[in-house]
């Protein structure tokens, strides 16, 4: 009966140590999921992005920037880690997401897409003095190649297929995109999400008709179940509404809130 | 409730104000959003989820946590870095409270106190937690507020993760965790096996508080343990007369279980005052009373 | 802990406010709201 109570006394140190059962489930078991790939690691800030890029020594570097919203680059970034995963340590690739000022939109996309490449995510400030450093267009995705010593070889806005990253990365020499014209024909298309009943939705499906042609504007109602299915399937965001995301073929401009911000997002897109 | 008198229902009313105003954002209920107004700097002295739709200030355990966790914070602590500084206004607000009564905040306003003083009226057989247990939550604090947050890294150079609200805290699972989930039908929150472990912990910790007076509190807490030391040293304290004649009813009604007459400095008073009313021979009081902690 | 005189305890706790004080003056108390006012999913076991 006493040793029975003693074991019973000193039973709270196994209970508390339990705790540290999910706790090394969770840190060796990033994998348990069924994912198509498994999850990469998502590093956050620029100083992150600096490492990264510092550790490829001696391999080429692949840095694509995309954001949650942006449908091209979501399309892309499957192919773009097929090559890395492929290249088996060969190339260093690196998601840097620019466009998501809250982390928590990255993260919940995280629950259902999966890449193995690196992700960075870099918060508003970083990412404007990033753009600014590096001169990075409004306009998403783009891609940059640096070469074994670092120097930039090419940069490619908008999305492209999976041959067009092998070939880059085997060597092939590439026609630098970096203005927008040089990539296809101008064909603007804008969409636009919001209350119709409302006077600042009016006003940018007014601009977006003006600038692309009724033709080149599809209008979203997040009040209507189809049309907020559609807009989830597309990547595009599901609040701050109304907005218009102006796209040029496959590259796509930030999400804009008012008639001046579309001009501007028109404008950096715009040969 | 009625038993106990006047102060037993002015501590209930307490706890239940504080309740309503901690959770001031109903709206956060209807679209399963959560507040982010500027009053989210401050802490609720209490366990309750920041994460919780209506809560209008963050978790002191959650926060601490996040602080510790991030990327170089003991070197930022050193060097005055201000993200690491904003640490000591929470340590700060907590060893305050600690330092002028101890437990008082688990007694009074802690929500998740109060849903394990209800769960205990209901009847069931009542079993007693050895009081050996009760180390249980500096162990917790310890180790999965302060040392797993700052050291384990997933990631290398990113932040940890906070490892109590992660694997342990049961008030999460009940204000943020179920509701989220419940609300947004499993489609924007993907749930996995640490949801499932946290649900199973919840589920736990309320049967046990069904048949035994407020377990959670008592041996897994790191915010009781918190303020239980600093409340070793704090200004008022517990006071028990010679009058006692060793009745131990004090120690039946007390909500931790602690028989205040054998040590009325207890690292586990909650400061109730229950048993202040119970005493049939009135020998137990508050006290700050210079140089005076007990006759006994 | 009987011995601590109550003048001490006084102090110790003004000392504690003095510090949560300094932590929201000198402090950056934005980095507490900034954890509060987005769902961690950590917390709620889905991160």
């Amino acid at each position: 009966m006493r040793k029975h109570k003693r074991v019973l006394d000193w039973l709270w140190i196994p209970l508390v140590l339990l705790f540290l059962v999910p706790v090394v489930v969770s840190i060796s078991g990033h994998s348990r999921h069924d994912r198509p790939s498994e999850q990469g690691m998502l590093i956050l800030g620029r100083s992150g992005l600096d490492s990264l890029i510092s550790e490829a020594g001696g391999r080429p570097v692949l840095i694509n920037f995309w954001a949650t919203w942006c449908t091209p680059c979501v399309g892309e970034l499957p192919e773009i880690d097929m090559v890395y995963a492929e290249s088996n340590g060969g190339i260093q690739a690196i998601a840097v997401d620019i466009g998501d000022p809250d982390l928590e939109t990255l993260l919940e996309f995280r629950e259902a897409f999966s890449v193995s490449m690196p992700v960075v995510w870099l918060n508003q400030e970083e990412a404007q003095r990033l753009k600014a450093e590096w001169e990075l267009a409004d306009v998403l995705p783009i891609t940059l190649f640096l070469d074994t010593d670092g120097a930039e070889t090419s940069r490619i806005y908008g999305a492209r297929s999976i041959e067009f990253f092998e070939n880059a990365l085997s060597g092939v020499d590439l026609p630098d995109t970096s203005s927008v014209e040089d990539h296809g024909d101008y064909v603007l298309h804008i969409n636009v999400a919001g209350d119709p009943a409302e006077s600042l939705t009016l006003q940018l499906i007014e601009l977006s008709i003006e600038l692309a042609g009724e033709e080149g504007v599809d209008i979203f109602d997040p009040a209507d179940p189809d049309d907020l299915a559609m807009l989830d399937s597309l990547y595009l965001p599901a609040s701050g509404y109304p907005y218009a995301q102006p796209c040029v073929g496959d590259a796509c401009g930030r999400p804009s809130r008012s008639v001046e911000e579309l001009l501007q997002a028109v404008e950096a897109l715009s040969p | 409730m009625g038993r106990f008198g006047r102060t037993e229902v002015l501590r209930r009313v307490t706890q239940l104000v504080s309740l309503a105003a901690g959770n001031l954002y109903i709206k956060g209920w209807a679209d399963a959003s959560i507040y982010t107004g500027g009053s989210k700097m401050f802490c609720i002295p209490g366990l309750h989820c920041y994460s919780c739709p209506s809560s209008v200030l963050a978790c002191p355990m959650g926060s601490i946590q996040s602080m510790v966790s991030s990327d170089g914070f003991l070197g930022g602590l050193a060097s005055g870095r201000p993200d690491a500084l904003a640490i000591l206004g929470i340590l700060g607000f907590l060893l305050a409270i600690g330092f002028i009564a101890g437990r008082v905040a688990c007694g009074w306003i802690c929500p998740f106190g109060m849903l394990q003083e209800l769960l205990y009226k209901i009847p069931s057989p009542k079993i007693e937690v050895p009081a050996s247990w009760r180390a249980g939550k500096y162990l917790v604090l310890v180790l999965f507020v302060f040392l797993l947050p700052m050291t384990l890294r997933a990631v290398p150079g990113a932040g940890g993760d906070p490892w109590f609200c992660k694997v342990i805290c049961p008030a999460g699972t009940l204000e943020a965790g179920w509701p989220l989930v419940m609300m947004s039908g499993g489609e924007v929150f993907q749930t996995g096996f640490l949801f499932t472990w946290k649900s199973a912990v919840l589920i736990l910790v309320i049967l046990w508080s069904i048949t035994s007076k407020r377990p959670f509190c008592r041996v897994l807490c790191p915010l009781g343990a918190f303020w239980g030391l600093s409340g070793k040293l704090s200004v008022f304290r517990m006071r028990v007369d010679d009058s006692c004649i060793d009745c131990s009813k004090c120690r039946t009604v007390c909500p931790v279980d602690i028989a205040i007459h054998l040590d009325p400095s207890s690292a586990e008073c909650i400061r109730c005052g229950r048993c202040i009313g119970e005493c049939p021979v009135d020998a137990i009081h508050h006290t700050a009373r210079a140089g005076v902690e007990t006759n006994r | 802990m009987k011995k601590v005189h109550i003048s001490i305890r006084i102090a110790l706790a003004a000392a504690a406010l003095l510090m949560a004080v300094s932590g929201y003056v000198f402090g950056d108390p934005f980095v507490i709201w900034q954890k509060a006012a987005s769902i961690c999913l950590e917390c709620i076991g889905i991160g």
